[in-house]
């Protein structure tokens, strides 16, 4: 196999993206130390990076980087004078060390048992989970959460530290405990797919693959109608974001052009979703995934079932606690041609609740354009401005304003 | 690996009598011998009975009660031989003070030779 280096970069950055999770969770199994294990990944990886390009791409290169990494771990204990235990060590989970680019052999819903142990603190379990499985880069995380680089810096290394002192178990808990934690496995996944959504499209596209991969781990233990329904309704967000590029301006769903969906992928989520809802047992997810399939079913943005969704937005509200679908329920009234004073009344009441959110300025934004009130509207497009820090996000808010900016010059004109 | 199960509860109460209480930490502690987790363990006397030791610039300084004043005291413990925190964590469950109290189980530090 000859490759350019050029060709060999994407080949090889796309192959990190998806197969890093899967490896890093192979090698943690076996030595219980996830920084151990990412030091010797990555000195597996530099170790590729020097060859491939001049050998071509491995077979299995999966495979080859285990291999690579298991020698630099038998490296390591050596030097240590450990070699007892790692010998010790290797005899007794000979099976973790098997893998196959496309085999079943996979250790990554144990990694995320291990990573959202209730013994380490939430906001660590998503960082662990976004940066070990989502490959988030901890920047990125500090921007995601919230938080300063230096906190989760040293939150991370602090629960790595822990898991490996404390010896939380980086292994798939036996039945009783695995059901107990099923749902807090599934609120982790889907913190990660909220969280992932917003990032640029490479990093998307593969941080959501991973979610639904994990997702059918997960089930393949224990399934459920929620984990289904998770399931679903992930894919049904994946579907419409497929072929966008980092370059691109994140496009509103009234303007996205709909030919370019995933039209296979959404008929695969409805499946899902159908199976999910047959079983009665309705929860969050299902309601959540059946308002994304209208979405993605609806021929074009006219055409949305907007009464159908917000009775589903009702039935969410009912199921969980949280302010967004209220917002989210007045503005598909609002879709669905109900009177503008009626909606500001109900997105007014969350005044309170979403005082940080950038989404419940822009809704007022929207909600004064149509009734004409620009100069108030412009307000409200600056605290919306001033919530968000996602310069995609920021960009998209900047095309909505001017989009009424032009609107209001060719009426007067 | 060895983990220390380190057992508080306010001393002052104790959710059944306390012979009953003995009873069931005498069954548990069978069955953690038993099962071959069971390194050692202790009840401790009640903090009143607790003398704080400091050393300071080479001066001995004393004080009575526990170093500090919480809700819940240290009544006794555990040193449970363990695979992992998982394993550890449920034998400290079935530590009875568990249901009223709260248990503290922190790995003993191992070192490197």
């Amino acid at each position: 196999m000859s490759n350019s280096v050029c060709d060999l970069d994407i080949e090889w950055v796309t192959f990190l993206k998806r197969e890093s999770p899967k490896i890093l969770a192979a090698l943690a199994r076996q030595c219980g130390d996830i920084e151990l294990a990412e030091d010797t990944l990555q000195e597996a990886l530099s170790q590729a990076w020097q060859q491939w390009p001049e050998q071509g791409l491995p077979d299995k290169p999966g495979a080859w980087l285990l291999h690579v990494a298991r020698c630099r771990l038998l490296d390591h204990w050596r030097q240590l004078g450990r070699q007892q235990e790692g010998r010790q060590s290797l005899a007794v989970g000979e099976e973790g060390w098997r893998y196959d680019d496309d085999s079943e052999e996979d250790q990554r819903l144990a990694l995320i048992f291990c990573c959202c142990h209730p013994a380490l603190d939430e906001t660590s379990q998503l960082a662990l989970l976004l940066q070990l499985l989502g490959g988030l880069n901890y920047r990125e995380i500090a921007r995601q959460l919230m938080l300063s680089d230096a906190v989760v810096q040293r939150r991370l290394s602090r629960a790595k530290l822990k898991i490996k002192q404390a010896r939380i178990p980086l292994e798939i808990p036996g039945r009783e405990l695995l059901f107990s934690r099923q749902g807090h496995i599934r609120s982790m996944i889907y913190l990660m797919f909220n969280h992932g959504v917003e990032l640029q499209a490479s990093q998307r596209e593969a941080l959501l693959q991973q979610a639904i991969e994990l997702l059918m781990l997960l089930r393949k233990e224990v399934d459920s109608p929620e984990a289904m329904g998770l399931q679903a309704l992930i894919m049904a967000v994946l579907a419409r974001r497929v072929g966008e590029d980092d370059e691109q301006d994140i496009k509103s769903l009234s303007e996205q052009d709909r030919r370019l969906w995933d039209k296979k992928s959404i008929r695969q989520a409805d499946m899902l979703l159908q199976k999910a809802l047959a079983l009665k047992e309705l929860g969050p997810m299902q309601t959540q995934a059946a308002i994304q399939m209208l979405h993605s079913q609806a021929e074009s943005w006219e055409e949305t079932d907007w009464l159908q969704i917000i009775y589903l937005y009702e039935l969410l509200i009912r199921q969980q606690a949280s302010p967004v679908p209220k917002l989210n329920q007045a503005m598909a009234r609002f879709y669905s041609g109900e009177p503008t004073e009626n909606i500001w009344d109900a997105v007014a009441q969350l005044s309170d609740a979403l005082k940080q959110h950038s989404g419940f300025y822009a809704a007022r934004m929207q909600l004064l354009i149509a009734q004409g009130e620009l100069e108030k509207a412009q307000q409200e497009y600056q605290c919306a401005l001033a919530c968000e820090s996602a310069p995609r996000q920021r960009r998209l808010l900047e095309r909505q304003w001017a989009k009424a900016l032009r609107a209001d010059v060719k009426k007067e004109s | 690996m060895q983990y220390l199960a380190l057992i508080y509860s306010d001393e002052t109460f104790d959710d059944v009598p306390m012979e009953q209480l003995f009873g069931e930490y005498r069954a548990f502690t069978e069955k953690a011998m038993a099962a071959g987790v069971m390194l050692g363990g202790n009840p401790l006397e009640p903090t009143n009975t607790a003398t704080t030791v400091r050393m300071r610039e080479g001066e001995l300084l004393l004080s009575d009660g526990p170093f500090a004043e919480t809700k819940e005291q240290l009544g006794g413990y555990y040193l449970f031989e363990c695979n992992n925190l998982e394993e550890a964590v449920s034998w400290a469950k079935q530590i009875p003070t568990a249901r009223y109290g709260s248990i503290e189980v922190r790995p003993i530090m191992a070192f490197d030779e």
